[in-house]
This record gives C-alpha cells, structure tokens and sequence, in this order.
C-alpha cells in the first residue's frame, strides 16, 4: 500500500515538474516569437509576404492615389489616367509578391476581377482611416517607395521579357523553370548574374543568359532608393503550350 | 493513464521545441526575403543565325564554287529543323578589308545575328579538309569548332555534322537528318512500300510485290519494317528487310491481318486482327509464335501503337459507337478513353518523349491534325491550313511529325515541327512511318 502511495506521490511530482516545464516553454515561446515577430512586423513591412501584406499595399496605393489627386486639383481627367495606374498596381501585386515557390495559378487569381473586387471593399475603409489619422503619412511614404519600386519591377520585367526569346515548339515539356539571382546597379547595369535554379537544359539557361544581356543595362534605379544596388531574383518560366 | 500522459507531455515537449526552432530559423528568413518576379512565355522566335561565306586557304582553284556551296547547304540544313532564321547575305555588314581576318562582333549582332557560322577549307584534288565555327556573337565568344577532312563527295555528310553539333549546342539535340520514313506509294490500282531520308534527297523501293500494299511499321532496331499485303489475294501480315528483297508472310488468319506498332523492345508486334468476328487487336511475338488477345468488344478495335516504356497501349475503338482514341495497359486491362472533343478521332501515334499523343481528327469535314497529353488533358490542333491533315507519326526526338497531306486529290508526305510550324513536302505517297535513328 504504502509503496503505492509512494510511486502515485512522485507520479504526482513528474506530472508537476513537467507541467512546469510546459509553462515555461510556453513563456519563453510567447517572449521569443513576441520578440522576434516584432521588429520585422514594425520595420519591413514590405518584404513580409501573405495576403496582410497584399491588402496594404492595395489599400494604401488607393490611399496614395487620393493624395496625389488633392495634389493636382486640376487634373479633372485624371479619373481615367488613375483607372490606368491602378491596372499597373495589379501588375505590381502580380509581380512583386511572388516568392519563388508560388503557383502560377495565384498569379491569375490577382489578375483583375479580384483586385478590383478587393479595391473596392478596402476603397472605403482606407479613405477614412486615412482622414482621421495623419500618423499614416510614415507609412504611406514606405509605401509610396514600395509603389515607385513597383513600378520598376514592371519596367524591367517587360524590358527582360521582350528580350526572351526561343524557337517555338523546341522544349521537351511545358513546366521547365530556371531561377536567378542578379543585382541592379543604381545606373541599371546588371551585374553577378548567376543561378539560383538550373533548369537542367543548357539551352534554356542560356536563353535566360541572353536575355539578361540583351536586357543590360536596365533603366537606372528610382532616385530614392538609397542602397548601391538592388537584389533581385528572377524566375523565367516555359510555358510551352501558348504557341 | 499514466504512460499516456507522460508520452503526451514528451511529445509536447517535443512539438513545442521543433515550434520554436522553426519560428527561430524561418522568420529571420522571411525577414530577409527578397524580391522575385516572374517572367513566363518566352516569346517564339528562331534563332537568328549568319553564315559567313567560306574562306579557301589552299592553293588549288575553287572549281566547285565551294566557297558559296557550304554555307548554301548549312543555310539549307538549318532551315530544316525549323528553329533557324537565316540572315540572308545581303545584309552582311562585314568588310574584310577593315576587319581583316579578325571578327567584329557587333557587325554580327547589328544585323541581329545572334550566331555565326564561320568556315574556311582546304581542296587538294578531291581531298578536302574542311574547318567549321559556331560564334555566339553576343559574348563574342566561340561555342563549337570542328575539323573534317576526307573526300570532295563527303561535303553533304560533313555539312550535316556541323548542323547536328549547332543543333547540339542551341538545342541541347542532335537532329534527325538519318533517319528515314516509310510510306505507302500508289502505283495504278497497286501500292508498295517505300523509305526517303527526312531531307528528301534519297528514296528507296523496299516492296515490290505488284499487289495492294499497306501500313508500314518499322522494327524498333531500323532493321525490318512490317506491313500488310493483299499479295496472296487475303490481306496477310508481312516483314521485309528495309534494304528490299523477298519479304516473309508471318500471319495469315482469315480476313484482316493488319499491321500495328512494334514494342520498344522489339520482341512483340500488335496485329489486328478480324478471326474471331471484328477486328480486334492481339499482341505477337515478332518471331511469329504466340498470339494473345487484348481486347474484347463488339465495336471496331483497330490501330494499336505502343507507350515508349511499352506499358500502355493506345489504340482506336468505335465501342463508344464514334471512333475515339483508348488507352489501355499492355496485357489489355484497365482500357480508358483518350479523347473526348471531336466525334471522329484514329491514327494515333504515342511521342518518343511519352508525353503526347498525336493523332487526327474531324474538323469542319476535314482531317486535321491534333496532340493531347497523355493523361487526356489539353489538345491542342496541330494544323488548320485546307486539305486533310492525316496519319501523323512522331520523328525518334519527338520534335517533328511525318504526315499526310491530301490536296487537289494527290497524297502526300510531309514533315513539320510538332508545332505545326515549318510544314515540309517531300513525296506523293500516304501513311508514313517514322524510323528509329540509324546509327
């Protein structure tokens, strides 16, 4: 009996030593990730990924867009010219929160109809938000960078682009990927070119070469951006079957 | 109980930890996440290719005009495989007197040559050494040289060499200049069996049996082709040599003995076959022994080819009472459909690269030429232009398709990229069949 006491009074003290342990891996968890978390969510909101990110820069673009119209008082048809930027907006939002692992089904998904639809919704919650609270004009100028940048990235990418070529019909299958990593000069010149993904067809590798060649330089960087230069990565896809 | 929860407090333990170092070593990352963008498509484009004139660097005079005759031929073989934009020599900027043996690219890449053939050659008699270049102008850099010597009458092989190791180098594949295609060539109320090269320049008889012949297949090793002749009065299953002769009777059951698809690996030869009521397909050993039946249907069950692994098995039936493309496994079970679109769909012919099926079909009255993904998803139509497109077969790289074209009442034999891009006529003639690789 006893020494069923006994075993069931340290059973008891293991459930609570662990139970202690739990805890304060929990603490120290919630401390960490809070720590950890907080920086990225407070000093680069731009590069974090996922659909909060995606939400504000359509949001604050719309924001942005207003700003520029009380700007230009003037401009009674810009209406029509804001309907044109923001369809490059949707090109930004296509393009830049891309990560390499993407589907190229969610590029379509952001494709018009559902921007426009998620526009609309934010259009007027972002317009009051941005009345009654000044303090947004920190961000709004992060985001107006991100935009400008944004429009770089649809430069380059149609420059880049138009410089792709290969003879139709000649890949063996229609899923073949390479990815690189180059960095942008601030006089647009590329430079350190090199692989981050091989397609495993010298051909195809190549054709992506020339038309980094063909493409250097690019346009210069925007004037604000501070840094030396500009990494980036970019993905070139086969699509084989769109003759 | 108590098992139970010291495990379940471990694994948490265990969880919570592998939680933590996730969020440790993969937010800092997202963190440092850079930009990517996207770019899909390549827009289609051959190369842009200039060939140079030939330089003669012996003494002996160039009375055969080879000078001109080698980059006349490389011209001609590269446009061949349809991935080629020659520039034509007029628009060469190159001066010799300022470059002076030297090359100077961006006279190349201002003319939008992104390639260079350069050659010179040496012609002593009839013995001539031939030098040949490839330059990427862009880099200014030199891709591929090559040295070939041997006789004046060597020059065509010497040509197609080069060609193949450009097309090596830019396409990662050799062409498909030996190989050969059969083809059945109606002569009067007859027909016999034919081959000619994928240049058109050599044809050759391989029957001669005065009677209605039909189906040519080859023999995985290029060796054989079999096929199908009303020779004795029934429509009897053959094999010839492709060098001619004789030829063997190999099957002659009562009613159609019909010439299918040779297996990958040679050993087995699909027939359909009418002796049991309508036609059905059966699988042979090529030596002409056993026979085993694989399907069982009381449509029609014609034109049987072979996956390139010799798994799968795609064939015609009219089970669904239109004609439709089936595919089933190599003993004959699991039989699915392949097309869906079009009401009239046979001829099929499975990629070398096993990921499409070629095959034609019904448009608009007409036969076109179609492709559909193995797995039934995407066809795509090949051809459009006016006349039937009919009985595609696969080139060995899978790149090209030989065809029929019938226009004003003639049937012919052409080749295209399996895009339906650079259309080729070679011959009159009907149902061609691609060879394997000669070696």
């Amino acid at each position: 009996m006893t020494s069923l006491h006994y075993s069931g009074g340290q059973r008891e003290q293991g459930i609570g030593l662990s139970r202690m342990i739990v805890l304060s891996l929990v603490i120290h968890l919630a401390l960490l990730s809070l720590a950890v978390f907080w920086p990225t969510r407070t000093s680069s909101p731009r590069f974090t990924l996922g659909p909060v990110y995606s939400v504000q820069l359509v949001s604050l673009s719309e924001a942005l867009l207003s700003q520029r119209q009380m700007n230009d008082p003037l401009h009674d048809l810009a209406g029509a010219s804001l309907r044109d930027q923001s369809l490059i907006m949707k090109k930004r939002v296509t393009t830049q929160t891309a990560p390499p692992i993407r589907k190229m089904e969610t590029k379509k998904n952001l494709s018009n109809p559902a921007v426009e639809k998620l526009r609309k919704k934010l259009g007027g919650k972002t317009s009051a938000t941005n009345a009654e609270s000044s303090p947004a004009a920190n961000s709004a100028a992060s985001a107006e960078a991100n935009a400008q940048l944004a429009d770089y990235y649809t430069v380059i990418w149609s420059r880049i682009k138009g410089q792709w070529h290969l003879p139709g019909g000649i890949n063996p299958k229609d899923d073949i990927e390479a990815v690189v990593q180059v960095r942008i000069m601030k006089n647009g010149a590329i430079t350190g070119i090199s692989f981050e993904k091989k397609s495993g067809l010298a051909y195809f590798d190549n054709s992506v070469l020339r038309a980094l060649k063909k493409a250097n330089p690019l346009p210069p960087l925007p004037p604000w951006y501070r840094e030396n230069g500009l990494d980036l990565g970019i993905r070139f896809l086969s699509s084989d079957l769109r003759r | 109980m108590m098992t139970f929860s010291r495990t379940n407090i471990k694994s948490t333990i265990i969880s919570l930890a592998v939680i933590f170092l996730l969020i440790t070593f993969l937010v800092p990352c997202q963190g440092a996440a850079k930009d990517y963008i996207d770019i899909d498509a390549p827009t289609f484009q051959k190369f842009p290719i200039a060939i140079a004139g030939f330089t003669k660097t012996g003494a002996d005079d160039d009375k055969e005009g080879l000078a001109t005759w080698f980059p006349d031929n490389l011209s001609k073989y590269l446009e061949m495989t349809g991935y080629f934009n020659i520039i034509p020599r007029k628009a060469f900027l190159e001066d010799p007197a300022r470059s002076q043996g030297k090359i100077i690219f961006s006279d190349w890449t201002t003319i939008g040559a992104d390639y260079l053939v350069k050659g010179q050659f040496r012609n002593q008699g009839r013995d001539l050494s031939v030098e040949m270049r490839l330059y990427d102008t862009l880099r200014g850099e030199l891709m591929r040289e090559k040295k070939y010597a041997g006789k004046t009458n060597d020059r065509k092989d010497m040509v197609i060499q080069f060609v193949n190791e450009i097309l090596l180098v830019l396409t990662g594949e050799r062409g498909v200049f030996n190989t050969q295609i059969a083809y059945v060539k109606k002569q009067g109320r007859n027909s016999e069996i034919r081959t000619i090269t994928f240049d058109g320049s050599a044809q050759k008889q391989v029957t001669n049996y005065n009677s209605l012949t039909l189906a040519p297949r080859w023999s995985p090793d290029g060796k054989w082709i079999s096929f199908t002749s009303y020779r004795a009065g029934n429509p009897d299953f053959y094999i010839a040599s492709q060098k001619g002769g004789a030829g063997k009777k190999i099957s002659s059951y009562p009613g159609l003995n019909l010439s299918g698809a040779w297996s990958p690996d040679g050993r087995k030869i699909l027939l359909t076959l009418s002796k049991d009521g309508n036609q059905e397909i059966y699988a042979m050993d090529s030596t002409g022994g056993y026979l085993q039946r694989l399907t069982y249907d009381y449509g029609i069950d014609v034109s049987p080819v072979w996956s390139p692994d010799g798994k799968s098995i795609a064939f015609v039936s009219s089970r669904a009472g239109s004609p439709q493309i089936y595919i089933m496994d190599s003993d004959g079970r699991n039989v699915r459909r392949l097309t869906r679109e079009g009401n009239y769909n046979t001829s099929p012919s499975w990629s070398p690269k096993g990921n499409r099926i070629a095959y034609e079909s019904i448009v608009g009255g007409v036969f076109q030429i179609f492709t559909i993904s193995a797995d039934g998803t995407n066809p795509q139509q090949v051809t459009s232009q006016g006349g039937e497109h009919k009985h595609p077969s696969w080139s060995p790289d899978g790149r090209y398709l030989a065809i029929t074209v019938k226009s004003g009442g003639v049937d012919r034999i052409a080749v295209m990229n399996a895009n339906g891009t650079n259309i080729r006529t070679l011959c009159e003639g009907s149902n061609p069949a691609w060879s394997q690789f000669f070696k």
